[in-house]
């Protein structure tokens, strides 16, 4: 049966695995045809930055995972303006397509949800 | 006196709380997470020595075009043992 799950980023990557264990929990979820949306609350906005080079960290790029989600049908990927203004970062620095929210909007999106799960 | 900042100013205090015993001659070392002190921009001008290790800088999309601050600098990891090396203290913030 599908549910509608939000699943909350609220780390940066490498880090720590969390984000990594947040988009293996999404495309695992979505492989049993449950309707993802993701929230990148906070620091998880960091996850979606442009021209991430982890060669020498030895790490598996992190935004490169994420370019499967259209492949998995998620594309409803939320974030929250007053973060990334805070963060200054420009809309044009993101690498996916997002849904740019309010922070006052964050409450009823997640209240809309069958089961949030954060990371 | 060199300060390693190796966490998210924007999630974790472990910045402010440096700042709070900093000197304007200490050394700031920007590494893991600490790389996104970058995107402080009341950091950057507060005239301190900065470095940024640029590996974890990379990984994270973040680059130093966009800061022209000269008291900002790149290094590699044999930079950061240069500069650890270089301080008689060296406090990890995490």
């Amino acid at each position: 049966m599908s549910k509608n799950i939000l699943v909350i980023q609220r780390c940066a990557p490498y880090g720590s695995s969390l984000a990594r264990e947040g988009l293996d929990y999404v495309l695992t979820s979505a492989a049993y045809d449950q309707n993802i949306q993701i929230l990148f609350l906070g620091d998880g906005i960091f996850q979606l930055l442009k021209n991430q080079d982890s060669s020498d960290i030895q790490l598996k790029s992190h935004l490169g995972a994420m370019e499967v989600l259209p492949l998995y049908d998620i594309e409803d990927l939320y974030a929250v303006k007053e973060d990334i203004a805070e963060r200054n970062i420009q809309e044009s620095a993101l690498g996916l397509p997002i849904k740019l929210i309010s922070r006052q909007d964050v409450h009823s999106l997640i209240n809309k949800q069958d089961h949030v799960m954060g990371f | 006196m060199l300060h390693l900042i190796q966490k998210s100013p924007f999630q974790n205090q472990c910045l402010v709380e440096c700042l709070k015993v900093a000197s304007a001659d200490d050394v700031f070392l920007l590494m893991l997470d600490g790389v996104y002190a970058l995107q402080k921009a009341d950091f950057l001008e507060s005239g301190n020595q900065i470095f940024v290790l640029e590996p974890d800088m990379k990984a994270r999309g973040l680059s130093l075009d966009e800061n022209t601050h000269d008291n900002i600098k790149a290094i590699d990891y044999l930079g950061f043992v240069k500069t650890t090396d270089s301080h008689h203290k060296v406090i990890s913030w995490y």
